[in-house]
């Protein structure tokens, strides 16, 4: 979710999405994770939020995979 | 020989005036209230699993009042007096026992929210004191409030009216007056679709056919976001796991029902002698019906450090249902853009309590097609408007 790049030309309404309405997806959903016990580094993970199977695994910098 | 059905399965027909998606607690209560307040009958609620087999089945079953916000109390408040007379209303035993509950104080932020919430309870007419530890001690003794522990107890909020009841038998007698008032209930009919023709909903697709309807009112927990997408309408919410765990059977020990914040677990013990415990949701985003076990762990030493008698019990069950959490964890309730599609969501970790409340309120929604003056705060504009109910922290249990 990137920072708006005008935050004040934003409408209430446009606000609002940007602050409150995320992505609550029965499937893949694609999120940021830390190995905060181990190495420390953050990357992305695409996660299946019906079983919590890791579906991919990737960079923050790369783009996120298409999952066949 | 089989007990007598309490409720009759119906086949879905192809048309219904309201079409209730959900039939846990709080769409039982909508459909229920349709027909002995409004008179409309020609309803079907419709459940992709069996009837109240979700958050219904798997919550701590506390019911209280005592929210901070005055829009809270309003409609929790609501609630908590229809509970009063519900047994009497549904001819049916709901075991519904008022043993209060205290939310106790660890810190002198906590005392002043407790002593803060108390006054402003009064104020909106909801029954509530502040005890000093020792009050604490008497009205549960189990309870350690000795001052050399970690996060002493030093004091608690107690509302006297506050109390438990049996979740299933709630469900089933609803199930049974809606049915005898002549509405449909529809198990293992799953919503997959709501269509809508300008800017109209008009009917659901299901796993068992398509269904038109007047009104399409959704009521679906930790699914809501699911099935409103389908209609076009993105909402607020995340969907998380929220765990809870029974212990053994056990002699009565635990007289009211003891919540914590800083120790974080809530705790009664059941009618039938299980101690029920719940705390806060799995931090991830998840539609399993399982949770991670450091959630049960660190519950169970909130326990432990609470009440140290309960040292030798042992945990019998775990389980998780799928709660749907909004930002102000507050729901979400009322009209829609969408025309005659009605959304009922956001409960979060707390819908049980508000079952009679809600279906009193959201069946005046639906019938009157305008909210109800107790629900009408909590409309989805409110993330527009910037007019939240921010019952974070505020009320009196950690999200």
């Amino acid at each position: 979710m990137a920072y708006p790049e005008d935050p004040a030309g934003l409408s209430d309404e446009e606000w609002g999405q940007y602050l409150f309405f995320r992505d609550n997806p029965e499937g893949e959903f694609a999120e940021r994770w830390s190995h905060s016990a181990g190495c420390r580094r953050w990357f992305n993970v695409v996660r299946d939020t019906r079983s919590n199977r890791i579906r991919a695994v990737y960079l923050p910098a790369q783009t996120r995979p298409v999952i066949g | 020989m089989h007990p007598d059905r309490m409720w009759r399965s119906a086949e879905p027909r192809k048309s219904y005036d309201v079409i209730v998606v959900g039939a846990g607690g709080h769409g039982l209560a909508t459909a229920y209230y349709l027909a002995k307040n409004h008179g409309i009958t020609d309803v079907a609620v419709l459940d992709r699993g069996w009837l109240a087999g979700g958050n219904m089945a798997r919550n701590t079953t506390i019911i209280r009042s005592n929210y901070l916000w005055d829009e809270s109390a309003g409609i929790y408040e609501h609630a908590l007096k229809l509970w009063e007379g519900l047994e009497e209303d549904l001819g049916y035993p709901l075991l519904f026992s008022q043993r209060g509950v205290l939310n106790l104080a660890h810190s002198l932020q906590d005392v002043r929210d407790g002593v803060r919430r108390v006054e402003a309870n009064r104020v909106n007419g909801v029954d509530a004191e502040w005890l000093a530890p020792e009050q604490v001690k008497e009205v549960c003794p189990i309870v350690d409030v000795s001052p050399g522990v970690r996060y002493p107890v030093l004091g608690a909020t107690y509302q006297p009216r506050a109390g438990i009841a049996k979740h299933d038998n709630v469900a089933w007698a609803l199930a049974r007056a809606a049915s005898d008032l002549g509405v449909d209930l529809i198990e293992h009919c799953q919503v997959t679709g709501v269509e809508v023709t300008d800017g109209r909903a008009t009917a659901v697709t299901t796993t068992r056919g398509r269904i038109t309807a007047n009104k399409i009112a959704l009521s679906a927990a930790g699914h809501t976001s699911v099935v409103a997408k389908t209609a076009g309408l993105d909402l607020p919410l995340q969907t998380h796991p929220l765990q809870a765990l029974v212990s053994e059977l056990l002699e009565p020990i635990h007289p009211t029902v003891v919540m914590s914040n800083a120790v974080h677990v809530y705790v009664s013990q059941a009618h039938k002698g299980e101690l029920v415990m719940g705390a806060g949701i799995d931090a991830a985003n998840s539609y399993r019906r399982r949770g991670a076990f450091h959630i049960i762990e660190s519950q169970m030493a909130a326990a432990l450090e609470l009440f140290p008698v309960f040292a030798r019990a042992h945990v019998l069950r775990t389980w998780a249902g799928i709660v749907d959490v909004s930002p102000d964890a507050s729901p979400i309730i009322g009209l829609t853009p969408v025309e005659n599609l009605y959304l009922n969501c956001g409960w979060g970790t707390g819908g049980f309590k508000a079952t009679p409340g809600i279906g009193w309120c959201y069946a005046h929604t639906i019938a009157h097609d305008t909210p109800h003056p107790l629900t009408a705060p909590f409309t989805l504009t409110r993330f527009t408007t910037g007019a939240l109910v921010d019952e974070h922290g505020a009320a009196a249990v950690a999200h």
